[in-house]
């Protein structure tokens, strides 16, 4: 997840010298089809494979619900979805989201995971005026240093808010609120420094802005003990995660509550751990067991989550939500074809996905839908697997929790 | 019998010719000078005998074998032995590692007699009491004896003298020579020898060829050789080695 | 302090452990392994194929892995490294890093994307507290088994006569030639060293963090500055440098942790300045 912003924007200025001559000859073209086209974008290989996991189940459900197309103002359109590779670059992604731009000429661009992805495809769109809408970045990242968004939108969780949630259930517990953060030199770490440390009444033993791939962790870890902290909250990338984790138990490293962003959404990473996993405590946007149902089929989450034979993943759930979003601005908008009106028609929506509610209207930033965050817990089930078992909804208490929340010691 | 023979072997480096359908044997227990120009092919002709070189057409044959796209540790082991003009002894090794490996590899002895036979090349080369140095350590002189070491611990049936004497001072070209002729006598080795010291050359060897532009332009007695206008007149056309080293010499 | 200098020499074993075939690689064939890292990620999932598939702990597989990584790394000698070394300075680089690619995507499309670990039993999780350093027993192996494959090497070399040839050959490739070494053998035996090394490093690494396909490159480069540090083709030197990257990095740690991995590439850096490479 590590992003840098000067990066983006030198991307986002090639992507408008690209698509510039092209725009005119696009805005003709796009009125005479009668296929509905969406773009999805994702990193399907290299190092964030692992959002991209579950893509061919959530286009296979997807494609299913909408063979037979839509049928908007009287008239059927039917719908090709075309999917593109980020490889994990965000160059790459810039570059596909041109293609889709040009070339396969779609009605609305849909990018996911990682500030990799929403950030250059959210920039190409813009510069294309195409509709577009993003996910699983956390908005601040993705609001933050950019010009006012009028073609892309982004529906997701925030960093301030998890932070807030996380404090919430630090509270919970009985401790000397000293927290350890542990921040890597990225932009994820980056904010939960700032968030953390601006809260009042907990008392911040920080990492330093370590880099990503570091191999050892015992000054870290000396410096955690040395301030006695009771509590852990990390950002770190999976296998950081796991060799920080692994280094804490051999230094005898054990606070009361170890909230870990990022690293421990996916149960790869709790299955890695092994018995290390239990009772860490990881934000959950999405699970199997949210009360809510997909709006293009009627089914429901744990239904979803069954229907994909693996174990299921958090960004399954929000991958599968942007094509309904899509559909229902396709729907909202007075022609579907006409880019600026569907653009226009996100901005209005208001409703629920198998992912939750979204509201395109109310955000805290322009043209960004906040998504309720809740708080979970890891233990093993009685197959001996890992299970993300949600013990805070403070957020959204429609979604019941699944049990109560224990402390490490 | 003949040990080699070079069979109108032809190989050019884009324009210049450095060995043009040239045909040569040599007898088993010879020993053969080669002098020439510089450019004349010599060293190009040793690396198509070893193997270094592969030629653009022709055949090499040795002691019955077509050895013409054999690899050079092939043909090493079937008896042609080699001296660099600039030795290049192993540095990272000791003087005996060097000759043990080439006894082990070169002459495929094993054990106790690999041993023995690296030792006896160093007592032969005047070494025995450098066995244990890095060969790094060592000066010209002590090279040039360990490059002739290594060549003689590979047991070979002929070989392939590139420069010996050059670089050395009199009494020095004088201990080679004698290490040389000793060596022979000792195994019965042929010997192609490339040398300027023409003094070297005509103390040894029996039967002197000649190389100009890839061709064979004289072949017989060493002195006859050196006295027939061909050779008088290429060397004289050219920064004439030939006389500086007679020059030398006297 | 002296908890930072403990660690740093520690890490550094297990930089060194990756990078001895990398080193002696380079040294003997003049071949710069672009897939070196890729080859160690292999070797950690072989080790949890052969251990999840027979049952037995880590540990026991590596007897088992080790044979085999040699096999695959003559193989790779003999097939492909031997053309592209022939090809010139630029061929072998080009090679190996379309290897690096292609080990990687059937990583991905074999084993999915998922960060993988392995799991070392109870021991992974042991530590020791001596004079007040925290010290794990999996990082004290990983460094005994980096000195004890080092000093292996080191005597195979020395004492051997596979040793003599292959610093002849390392030496001058030509003159050993004509001494009788064939250097096939010498290259395809240097690369089955190089790439076992590779894959007991790679089981370690799984052992102490995680590896997915895409982890070789970082492995690499910490290999590859360990190698330079330490001055090309000297297996010691590459202990002391993998030993220096890791200190360096302990002590920089202190001081700000921001700056430690970053410190490391700097001091590659300059001794590259300092020293250039000469192969």
């Amino acid at each position: 997840m590590t992003y840098h912003p000067t990066r983006r924007m030198f991307l986002g200025a090639l992507g408008i010298a690209s698509i510039a001559g092209c725009s005119a000859g696009l805005r003709e073209s796009s009125g005479g089809g009668q296929t509905l086209k969406i773009g999805y974008v994702s990193p399907r290989t290299g190092p964030l494979a692992v959002f991209g996991e579950s893509d061919d189940y959530v286009l296979g459900k997807v494609r299913t619900a909408l063979s037979k197309g839509l049928s908007i103002g009287g008239r059927t359109y039917p719908v090709e979805i075309v999917v593109k590779d980020t490889q994990s670059s965000a160059a790459r992604a810039a570059e596909v989201a041109g293609e889709l731009i040009q070339r396969d000429k779609v009605d609305i661009v849909l990018a996911t995971s990682t500030p990799d992805t929403t950030n250059p495809v959210s920039d190409q769109c813009e510069a294309a005026k195409v509709p577009c809408v993003a996910t699983i970045c956390p908005w601040e990242i993705w609001a933050d240093g950019r010009p006012a968004p009028t073609y892309s939108y982004l529906h997701f969780i925030g960093t301030q808010q998890e932070v807030e949630v996380f404090a919430g259930l630090w509270a919970r517990a009985d401790t000397n609120q000293v927290v350890g953060g542990l921040w890597p030199n990225d932009t994820d770490g980056e904010l939960y420094r700032r968030f953390v440390t601006a809260k009042t009444g907990w008392k911040v033993v920080d990492s330093g802005a370590y880099e990503d791939g570091t191999q050892d962790y015992t000054s870290i870890l000396a410096a955690f003990a040395g301030g006695e902290a009771e509590i852990l909250q990390a950002a770190p990338i999976p296998p950081d995660w796991v060799t920080f984790w692994r280094q804490a138990a051999q230094n005898r490293f054990r606070p009361k509550i170890v909230s870990v962003a990022k690293a421990m959404l996916f149960p790869s990473v709790a299955e890695t751990l092994g018995e290390l996993a239990e009772g860490l405590v990881a934000p959950v946007w999405w699970s199997s067991a949210f009360p809510y149902r997909s709006s293009l089929d009627g089914s429901t989450a744990r239904e979803f989550a069954d229907g994909y034979g693996r174990q299921w993943t958090p960004p399954m759930g929000f991958n599968h939500a942007l094509f309904e979003i899509a559909v229902a601005a396709f729907k909202a908008a007075a022609d579907p074809k006409d880019h600026a009106a569907v653009a226009a028609a996100i901005g209005t929506l208001k409703g629920e996905a198998i992912s939750g509610r979204y509201d395109f209207t109310a955000g805290p930033s322009k043209n960004v839908s906040l998504a309720p965050d809740l708080l979970g817990q890891w233990r093993r089930n009685t197959s001996g697997k890992y299970d993300l078992v949600i013990v805070d909804n403070t957020l959204d208490p429609t979604i019941p929790v699944q049990g109560e929340f224990t402390p490490l010691r | 019998m003949n040990v080699l023979e070079l069979d109108r072997i032809t190989k050019r480096f884009g324009r210049v010719t450095v060995a043009d359908e040239l045909t040569l044997s040599v007898r088993q227990g010879d020993a053969v000078g080669v002098v020439g120009p510089n450019g004349a092919g010599k060293t190009s002709l040793f690396g198509m005998i070893s193997g270094d070189l592969r030629p653009d057409a022709g055949e090499v044959r040795f002691d019955g074998h077509r050895v013409t796209l054999l690899d050079p540790s092939v043909r090493c082991r079937l008896g042609i032995g080699r001296t660099y003009q600039v030795p290049r002894p192993f540095l990272g090794l000791s003087v005996f590692e060097n000759t043990l490996v080439a006894a082990q590899q070169g002459a495929r002895t094993r054990g106790r007699a690999s041993y023995a036979l690296a030792a006896r090349v160093l007592g032969e080369t005047g070494l025995a009491d450098l066995a244990g140095r890095p060969a790094a350590q060592l000066g010209l002189l002590q090279r040039k004896r360990l490059e002739l070491a290594r060549a003689l611990a590979t047991r070979p049936k002929l070989l392939l003298l590139d420069e010996v004497a050059g670089g050395l001072t009199d009494p020095e070209v004088t201990e080679l020579v004698a290490l040389i002729t000793a060596a022979r006598e000792r195994e019965g080795l042929a010997v192609l020898w490339i040398e300027h010291v023409v003094r070297a050359l005509t103390a040894t060897v029996d039967r002197l060829i000649c190389l100009a532009g890839g061709r064979i332009i004289g072949d017989g007695g060493p002195l006859e050789v050196l006295a027939s206008p061909a050779v008088k007149e290429v060397f004289l056309g050219t920064a004439d080695a030939l006389t500086e080293a007679e020059d030398r010499d006297a | 302090m002296i908890a930072a200098l403990v660690q740093g020499v520690l890490v550094g074993g297990t930089y060194a452990l990756v990078a001895c075939g990398l080193s002696l690689a380079f040294g003997v064939m003049r071949l710069v392994n672009i897939a070196h890292g890729d080859l160690a990620v292999c070797g950690a999932y072989l080790a949890l194929v052969v251990a999840t598939g027979l049952g037995v702990p880590v540990l026991a597989a590596v007897p088992l892995i080790l044979p085999l990584a040699f096999g695959v790394g003559v193989v790779l000698q003999l097939v492909l490294f031997e053309r592209a070394l022939r090809g010139g300075v630029l061929a072998p680089v080009l090679v190996t890093f379309g290897l690096s690619v292609l080990i990687q995507n059937l990583l991905v499309t074999g084993a999915s994307a998922n960060p993988r670990s392995l799991d070392g039993g109870a021991f992974a999780l042991a530590g020791f507290e001596a004079g007040g350093v925290a010290v794990s027993w999996l990082r004290v192996a990983g460094f005994a088994v980096a000195v004890v494959v080092l000093g292996s090497l080191h005597l195979v070399l020395a004492r051997t006569g596979f040793g003599r040839r292959v610093r002849a050959t390392a030496d001058d490739l030509e003159a050993a030639r004509l001494a009788g070494v064939r250097v096939r053998p010498v290259f395809a035996g240097v690369a089955g060293i190089s790439v076992a090394t590779a894959a007991l490093a790679g089981v370690f690494q799984g052992l102490m963090s995680t590896f997915d396909p895409y982890a070789g490159g970082l492995i690499l480069i910490f290999a590859f500055e360990a190698v330079v540090i330490g001055g090309l083709g000297s297996l010691w030197g590459t202990l002391g440098g993998g030993i220096v990257l890791g200190v360096t990095q302990q002590l920089v740690a202190l001081w700000d942790v921001r700056f430690a991995v970053l410190a490391v590439h700097v001091l590659f850096f300059v001794v590259l300045v300092v020293r250039p490479v000469r192969p």
